[in-house]
């Protein structure tokens, strides 16, 4: 569950990111993000993720209010979530297996359940035969299901995805959307950053669209009044 | 703490992923130890001869022809309440006289002297502490039945003079050391820091905690800390030996200490220091960076 109350957000250098955001977002949910380059969307997604702070008003995640959180309580909050970036970030000396494996072992699971967890995740979204090669063997759509797959390992009950298909084609990026549809059906709330208008219309769910750091429009059913 | 193995193997790959910077810095480390190490030993050693000649070091006190014997009492009990005195003996001019004719082989000569004795009455004087020993003598020369001193003051004197010269040589030199090699770990950490950025985003990102993230480097500091003191541990051995080969074992007549008699305590020394400079630098660099980056997951 995520909560924005009356959440302000001014950069260090002044500029004006996110102004006076009101949104709920229930657990289960899943939620297109969209805009235009500037609006305020990886700022939104940022406050989530406790990387930046609101200059003004109230962000809660999943329990967590972060105004109110130390800093060593922020690995926990982290934990409850899985967050899916646009570059992929794996780490290219691991082959594919250790790169899921590492985000467990960072946290301190023990060996046996690593080796339960990550082949049924890796299977999860189509990669069990792929468990050893290395991320310059996959295709852009194969790294970022490895990259969703390192997400989900730990079991968050939120994912978090800037822009997952802005670096792989149209067809690969629908594989991977169905994917995070097919992990939502399963529980887990997921939010979605994206500019594929084709995408949004695809799977008409939630959309909030944010325009010069404000709430523009938040359709419960899809798609972007006109 | 189930995962310290992995935390340590991390610890240990890392320096071997990054060989070439560790070795740079094992090098400079090892030149640091070295130098503070020698340095010790040295003053040790100083400090040790400086102890023997102290001990040796015997000052004979010469008092007044017309002293009574209430007189020697009193400068008896003067010398024995006096704080850097270890030792009083009273040698009477009698003695003297007896030992000075025993050891030029003639009776003759203590009978005949011994009405009008030439010699004087006499303490013979042990100091504790040599460094003060100009100042013990001031005191002894101020006693009215003193008359002179007889002290080899040179030697006790220079020897002071070293200790005190090495002592606040060798304390800045350490400081300064311990500077440089804190400097130079934490460049070091701080380049695989930089070369591990990547992962340690991704490690924020999953929720791992600082300490997590921390240890492993730690680890590789404590390591090059550890290879550096075992280097140095050798080192020194091999050029201690050889000195000492050189030296004969003594300067001065006096003895040196042996390096069979302190290996184990360089040894830990050694490790204690290289291992705590290791994992202070890297402590350094990482808390800067996860301060500086604010755990940051994307970077
Ligand atoms: N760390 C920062 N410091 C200062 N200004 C920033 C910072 N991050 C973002 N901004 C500014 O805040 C505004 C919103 O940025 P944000 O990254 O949230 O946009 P976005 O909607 O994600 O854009 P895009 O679609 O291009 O990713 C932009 O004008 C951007 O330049
Ligand atoms: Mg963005």
């Amino acid at each position: 569950m995520i909560e924005f109350n009356g959440v302000h957000k001014v950069y260090d250098n002044g500029k004006k990111a996110l102004d006076d955001v009101n949104i709920r977002i229930e657990k289960g949910e899943f939620v297109f993000i969209v805009g235009k380059s500037g609006a305020g969307k990886s700022t939104f997604l940022k406050l989530i993720m406790h990387e930046e702070s609101p200059t003004v008003g109230e962000v809660i995640v999943n329990d967590f209010r972060l105004s109110k959180l130390r800093r060593r309580q922020e690995p926990m909050l982290r934990r409850t979530m899985g967050i899916v970036f646009q570059d992929f970030r794996l780490i290219q000396t691991m082959n594919v297996f250790d790169n899921v494996a590492f985000a467990m072992r960072v946290v301190g699971a023990k060996n046996r359940e690593i080796h339960k967890r990550v082949p049924y995740v890796l299977q999860l979204v189509g990669l069990q035969d792929k468990m050893k090669s290395y991320p310059k063997e996959l295709s852009g759509g194969e790294q970022q299901r490895v990259s969703l797959a390192r997400a989900l390992v730990n079991n968050p009950s939120l994912i978090i995805a800037d822009e997952p298909t802005g670096n792989i084609d149209p067809t690969m990026s629908m594989e991977i959307m169905q994917l995070l549809v097919e992990i939502n059906r399963l529980g887990t709330t997921v939010l979605v950053v994206t500019h594929a208008q084709a995408l949004v219309d695809a799977f008409q769910k939630r959309t909030i669209q944010i325009k010069d750091g404000r709430v523009e429009s938040d359709t419960p059913e899809g798609g972007v009044p006109a | 703490m189930r995962n310290f193995g992995y935390l340590l193997r991390e610890g240990f790959r890392s320096v071997w992923k990054n060989r070439l910077m560790a070795a740079a810095s094992i090098i400079v480390l090892t030149a640091c130890i070295l130098i503070t190490g020698l340095a010790a030993l040295v003053f040790i050693n100083v400090n040790y001869v400086f102890e023997q000649v102290a001990h040796q070091n015997v000052v004979v006190v010469w008092l007044q022809r017309d002293v009574t014997d209430a007189d020697i009492e009193a400068v008896g009990d003067e010398l024995n309440a006096m704080s850097n005195v270890s030792g009083v003996e009273f040698l009477s001019k009698e003695e003297i006289l007896d030992r000075y004719a025993k050891e030029m082989g003639s009776e003759e000569l203590y009978e005949a002297l011994k009405e009008d004795n030439p010699m004087q009455d006499s303490y013979i004087v042990t100091f504790y502490d040599l460094s003060l020993f100009e100042q013990t003598l001031d005191d002894i020369r101020d006693l009215p039945q003193t008359e002179s001193i007889e002290a080899q003051t040179k030697l006790a004197d220079q020897l002071s003079q070293l200790r005190n010269i090495l002592m606040i040589a060798g304390a800045v030199v350490v400081v300064l050391l311990v500077l440089v090699s804190l400097f130079i770990i934490s460049n070091t950490i701080k380049l695989t820091v930089y070369s591990r950025r990547l992962e340690i985003g991704i490690m924020k990102a999953v929720g791992a905690t600082n300490f997590f993230i921390r240890t492993p480097f730690v680890v590789e500091g404590a390591v090059i800390g550890l290879l550096s003191a075992l280097v140095a541990y050798l080192v020194t051995w091999l050029a201690y030996d050889r000195v000492m080969m050189l030296f004969g074992g003594e300067v001065i007549g006096m003895g040196l200490l042996s390096f069979q008699s302190m290996w184990w305590i360089v040894l830990l020394a050694y490790l204690a220091g290289g291992v705590l400079t290791g994992m202070v630098g890297s402590a350094i660099s990482m808390g800067r960076y996860l301060k500086d980056e604010g755990g940051d997951p994307t970077l």
